[in-house]
């Protein structure tokens, strides 16, 4: 049973954490809705494994990696349920100004996730490549290519808008 | 635009989740810990069914002396460890009564365990193992504590039976001084066998009771060490914590305290189950590759190893991009799950699955190169199965 102490400690992380983490899910389903059940799922998993997390501060990398991993099971739920249909577009309806994550959306996610997590949610990347698995070369290769691409993407949409 | 600039609008642009999800997600918390504390009154009232009836038939002097078959209460929510129930009883096991002034006796033993020769699961109770108290440090007491970074106020789970807890958190709330202390029997992380060789848990599943009471099902990496393989019995141990935890609140600030004493181990002797393991093989190929393809199937895991006849196995040419995808089934369509991503060494691919309880007569293995864009369900539909027998 997870001790008082660390229950609080998951209570407040989540709290400070719920947005990052519906982030992190609406950039990998497109969809606000998926994201919320998603981040929903990753705070019922890690509650549950509460008690085998050896380290209170390994927490919030715990709960985004629970997102990644639920949000990679709501894709290949849809993956089975409709094959041939891409997924619904719902970046962020209620906040019309935001078309760089229009753009970053739309970019691969090994590109699209170490972008976000190091200038969206302020992650070093020594943590980036700790919660991706990655080589830290590889997640600094990663934001610099995607940040490339990010600009052609956006350059390519004004000029075919000019 | 530059790329500073557009890194600065990221984090401007961050698109916010709407209200409700915000109130979704505490509420979620919320209940969280509210059902734990139903689960537990249930568990408890289920327990008290299963001791009675043990007692009174089967299994009469286990059951008095631990209460029940621990994976068939944890086999109430995982079917493969109600499968695994019958080859998990004891029959050489040594609990230990601890006496401790604040919590009294506790009895703590490992109550049942299965060992195939190359997996283990470990079920073990520990009754009466925490007590709560108020307290108020001396002078020279709270001089030895530390000022404290965790968060001020704490969970509720029961009002009823955390009333120090509630107490605790109108204090603090009123800026009034208050404390209180937690004793508790902790098992260690650890396990050891044969008197030394560590066994590195995977997971472990935890049900808790009113009093203190605590069942606990703890699962190793599997296959296990090599010198814990294919051994007629392990002789387990799991140490024992007794802890201390001080809180006190000054009117100002938190200060803590703690305290862990090394108390007598667990001990049980696991007899190797019957029949626990079936070999399987066949042969097919990857990407042209001929293979010869092995698997170790036990009702907890399978251990496949896939073996390139003609040198090693291909890197794959864009590995950001691309990995291999192995998929297992069985003779009844039971789907298997893979542990992790699995090894290429050289010649060899091994990957774990997670067993289902049984073991299987048969198996099926689609072997697929993967990538983001496939369509796995075509991929799947286009590859022939490679049956393991």
């Amino acid at each position: 049973m997870p001790s008082e102490e660390r229950k609080a400690w998951f209570a407040q992380t989540v709290e400070d954490k719920k947005h990052t983490l519906y982030r992190v899910a609406l950039l990998m389903l497109k969809s606000s809705a998926d994201a919320q059940d998603a981040v929903s799922e990753a705070v019922e998993a890690t509650f549950r494994r509460l008690d085998r997390l050896r380290h209170d501060q390994a927490l919030p990398s715990y709960l985004v990696r629970s997102t990644i991993n639920a949000s990679h099971a709501v894709l290949r739920r849809r993956k089975r349920e409709t094959a041939t249909d891409q997924p619904e577009i719902h970046l962020s309806p209620h906040t019309p100004e935001t078309p760089v994550w229009m753009y970053l959306s739309g970019i691969k996610e090994k590109y699209r996730l170490p972008l976000m997590l190091r200038f969206s949610e302020n992650m070093t990347e020594a943590e980036i490549a700790a919660l991706l698995h990655l080589p830290r070369g590889t997640v600094s290769s990663h934001i610099s290519r995607g940040l490339k691409i990010l600009r052609e993407e956006m350059k390519k949409e004004e000029a075919g808008r000019g | 635009m530059d790329e500073k600039t557009l890194a600065h609008l990221i984090f401007e642009q961050r698109p916010l989740p709407p209200q409700a999800f915000d109130q979704r997600i505490t509420r979620q918390v919320n209940r969280l810990v509210r059902e734990e504390q139903a689960m537990k009154k249930k568990i408890s009232v289920l327990a008290l069914c299963v001791i009675l009836i043990l007692s009174l038939t089967l299994f009469g002097a286990l059951a008095e002396l631990l209460g029940l078959n621990l994976f068939e209460v944890f086999g109430q929510s995982d079917k493969r460890l109600m499968e695994l129930a019958p080859k998990a009883v004891l029959t050489e096991v040594s609990p230990v009564d601890l006496t401790s002034s604040e919590l009294g006796t506790v009895r703590a033993g490992i109550n049942s365990a299965y060992y195939d020769g190359q997996s283990l699961l470990v079920a073990y109770s520990i009754q009466n193992s925490r007590f709560m108290e108020a307290f108020t440090p001396t002078e020279e007491q709270l001089a030895r504590m530390q000022k404290s970074q965790n968060p001020g106020i704490i969970m509720v789970q029961d009002p009823q039976t955390d009333a120090l807890i509630l107490e605790w958190n109108k204090a603090y709330q009123e800026n009034r001084p208050f404390g209180f202390a937690l004793h508790e029997i902790n098992p260690s992380d650890h396990t050891t066998a044969q008197g030394g060789i560590d066994l590195p848990p995977s997971q472990e599943s935890i049900i808790s009771g009113e009093d203190g009471l605590i069942y606990r099902i703890r699962e190793y990496e599997s296959p296990l060490p090599e010198a814990a393989r294919d051994q007629e019995a392990l002789d387990i141990e799991i140490g024992l914590f007794q802890i201390a935890s001080y809180r006190y609140f000054d009117g100002q600030d938190v200060y803590e305290a703690f305290e862990r004493k090394e108390a007598a181990p667990m001990q049980a002797k696991v007899w190797r189950a019957d029949a626990a393991f079936r070999e399987l093989k066949g042969e097919g190929a990857l990407e042209g590759l001929p293979l010869s393809i092995s698997a170790q199937a036990s009702a907890v895991s399978i251990h496949l190893t896939l073996t390139s006849q003609e040198g090693d196995i291909p890197i794959l040419p864009h590995p950001q991009d691309q990995w291999y995808g192995l998929y297992l089934s069985d003779e009844s369509g039971r789907e298997y799950r893979a542990e992790g991503a699995g090894e290429i060494s050289g010649p060899q691919l091994a990957v774990s699955f997670e067993g289902t309880g049984q073991i299987p007569n048969q198996l099926f293995l689609k072997l697929i190169v993967r990538s983001e864009e496939q369509d796995i369900l075509q991929a799947l539909a286009d590859t022939a199965p490679i049956t393991l027998e």
